[in-house]
């Protein structure tokens, strides 16, 4: 095995969201970081948007399903046992690459969950402790929003202004105003202004092939740039097999496989697992030792479990004219929280919130889209025709509630191309979530028929919609209820940090990458305040 | 996306009355037949692993007197078949050919008012969003959860 390269003094796995965050901020603090990246860089040049066929890149090579997408770099992920399949990307800026870019808050109620409402856990931190890194991660991304909304607490102004809405949203902003539903336009990673050195979007449409123009806050072009010119490495192509410790039970390096399987091992005194909800899980539970026959960091037995996804229930609108809907960013316009909290008259606890998207190009409209019924067949046509370019959808967006039984383990029948392992989800959507769908497509399809919709097209749990990834190693105070504290550090390993989803105590019933990424940005300054006391390994 | 050739030889009659069922035509949009879309398919069907395999096997389940039957016997067959995987492969794959078409973009441009250049890197001009929109719900008072 090869260990030549140098002690870093802080190891990162995984150059995502999370990832990418986290070592620029430890890196412009003077400290030595090392990033193991099992995927590429990528080139912006190079995504599809540019070409004649962009659409057909959406559903292989540019698929968010790597089970479908099959590039070399990516890793099965077993879904035999979910019915809601895995959505990510392997690469430097990992699933921001792909995201939609959604750039929601948690609520201060969503860190309170036992507290208010007697379900699940509390997070061991809150909100107000939150606020400053979320402040500082929306000048890095440049947030595009709005000051005002009702439904959260007061914040610092955004870097840029909204997105446009397009005609179908400004269609439902009446609806939602007739009704007297809260409505606000949503806080987007997508710049509609010039900011630090990047484009404004031009409305291309397809923000999850890769944004050609840099405007879209995909972590390669916003963190890891600063974070490089601060001295951080990233090493791409280096899958990582396992974590190492030293005698004394400290995580002292990875082991990595390249191209050709040959193993690596990076020596580091701190390590940071940011490979996702999935990957970091996968990774502790294949890090067995003689001290550590569970997996790494898994003395409560949680890692792995209460898997959260954010079911998803769509209700789409279809108008009688044409709502030019496959322009403007596409997951992008504005969103609701009116049924966001727990009201005691409702059938679920806590809540849902409703994101207004736009439409899809005609090869994704035609495959069903967001619950479009397009036959196969005689009547194939003059379907398409009445539903193309004329809708509206309405996304739902499901507060998941943690349970230990969904869960990602190891997988008896998949391996990664190294003949790893892979994970399984193992997941299944909770009566609470059903309830709250019904209610939601209820509630939708009330705004839809408002603002003037001739029907209405409903799915209770959309599959395609595994991209939020969290609660595997979850956040708390007991260490027998959870994996780290509150500032992502594991309860058994003193030098070993989680800074992803996987961190989730619970979902909150909004987008988790901002939280992510506040979350990692926290953990970095806990790591430089307390570095000099940590106990770091023996390098033999 | 280059063409690639598929690593199995797909039955070329079976394939042509297997997605002249899937995209029949109608008065103004061309069957798959008009646009010779088995050829297009063929060549196509190797650029994502596994398609090749699936369709392959969709072709050698559906019954020997599938090309010559009827347009409701072929649709009956099909029924059969439908929420199968490789059923599903080779809706997307007949979908992936027709709808990048250079005859089915210009009735898309024509019927539906769609720009069929590819979004980058002009994109579209939106107005921007229009701050006045928000008068209604600025009136309401915050009501968020205190935690």
């Amino acid at each position: 095995m090869n260990d030549a390269e140098p002690i870093a003094d802080v190891l990162v796995i995984g150059s995502g969201a999370g990832g990418g965050a986290l070592s620029w901020r430890l890196a412009q603090a003077g400290v030595d970081v090392v990033c193991l990246e099992r995927g590429d860089w990528t080139d912006p040049a190079t995504y599809p948007a540019a070409t004649p066929d962009w659409e057909s890149h959406r559903v292989r090579d540019f698929h968010p399903n790597p089970n479908v997408r099959r590039r070399e770099t990516d890793y099965p992920v077993d879904d035999s046992t979910s019915p809601i399949k895995p959505l990510m990307f392997c690469g430097v800026g990992g699933s921001t690459i792909m995201w939609t870019a959604h750039h929601p808050r948690f609520h201060p109620s969503d860190f309170r969950v036992k507290t208010l409402d007697g379900v699940a856990d509390d997070w061991p931190l809150s909100y107000e402790e939150l606020a400053p890194h979320y402040e500082l991660n929306d000048r890095m991304v440049g947030v595009a929003g709005i000051d005002g909304d009702p439904a959260m607490p007061a914040r610092e102004p955004r870097p840029v202004p909204p997105l446009p809405l397009g005609e179908g949203a400004d269609r439902l902003v009446g609806a939602f105003d007739r009704l007297g539903y809260h409505w606000w336009p949503a806080d987007s990673a997508v710049l509609t202004k010039a900011y630090d050195g990047r484009l404004a979007c031009n409305n291309c449409g397809p923000c999850e092939l890769g944004c050609t123009r840099g405007s879209k806050a995909s972590s390669d072009i916003t963190y890891w740039p600063k974070a490089l010119d601060s001295g951080a490495r990233v090493l791409t192509r280096a899958a990582v097999r396992e974590i190492t410790v030293d005698e004394a039970g400290r995580a002292n390096g990875a082991v990595w496989l390249d191209d050709e399987g040959k193993e690596h091992h990076q020596r580091a005194n701190v390590v940071v697992l940011a490979a996702n909800g999935i990957g970091t899980p996968r990774l502790l539970l294949l890090s067995t030792s003689e001290r550590f026959p569970g997996g790494l960091a898994n003395t409560s037995g949680l890692v792995g479990r209460n898997l959260m996804l954010h079911p998803i229930a769509v209700a789409t609108g279809v108008f009688d004219e044409s709502v030019g809907s496959y322009h403007g960013p596409d997951g992008l316009t504005i969103f609701s929280q009116e049924w966001y909290e727990t009201d005691p008259d409702r059938d679920f606890v806590r809540g849902y919130g409703i994101q207004v998207t736009r439409g899809q190009g005609p090869l994704i409209s035609a495959l069903g889209g967001f619950a479009l019924d397009v036959p196969w067949g005689r009547g194939h046509h003059e379907r398409f025709e009445q539903l193309f370019g004329r809708v509206a959808t309405m996304a739902i967006l499901m507060e998941d509630l943690p349970h230990e039984s969904n869960m990602v383990k190891l997988s008896d029948n998949e391996r990664d191309r190294f003949g790893v392992p892979s994970p399984q989800m193992v997941y299944e959507v909770d009566d609470n979530s059903v309830r709250m769908a019904k209610h939601g497509i209820e509630r939708s399809s009330e705004v839809l028929y408002e603002a003037g919709a001739r029907e209405v097209l409903t799915m209770d749990v959309l599959p395609m919609a595994g991209f939020h990834l969290m609660g595997t190693a979850r956040m708390g105070v007991d260490p027998g209820r959870s994996v780290t504290d509150a500032f992502g550090r594991t309860h058994d390993v003193p030098n070993l940090f989680v800074a992803d989803g996987s961190l989730f105590t619970t979902s909150a019933g909004v987008n988790p990458t901002p939280t992510i990424q506040a979350l990692a940005l926290r953990i970095a300054d806990h790591i430089v305040e307390t570095r000099r006391n940590m106990s770091v390994p023996s390098h033999a | 996306m280059p063409d690639s050739s598929a690593s199995v030889t797909l039955d070329a009659d079976r394939l042509a009355a297997l997605l002249e069922t899937l995209l029949p035509g109608s008065a103004d949009w061309p069957a798959a037949s008009e646009l010779d879309l088995a050829s297009t398919v063929n060549r196509r069907v190797g650029m994502a692993e596994g398609h090749d395999q699936a369709i392959a096997r969709l072709l050698a389940a559906l019954p020997a007197e599938f090309g010559d039957a009827s347009a409701d016997a072929r649709e009956e067959v099909l029924r059969e078949h439908e929420g199968t995987n490789d059923f599903g492969v080779a809706l997307l794959v007949a979908y992936d050919a027709y709808y990048v078409h250079e005859r089915v973009l210009g009735l898309l441009e024509q019927r539906c008012g769609y720009v069929t250049r590819p979004p980058q890197p002009e994109g579209f001009t939106l107005e921007p969003f229009d701050e006045s929109r928000l008068a209604r719900i600025r009136e309401r008072e915050p009501f968020w959860r205190k935690a």
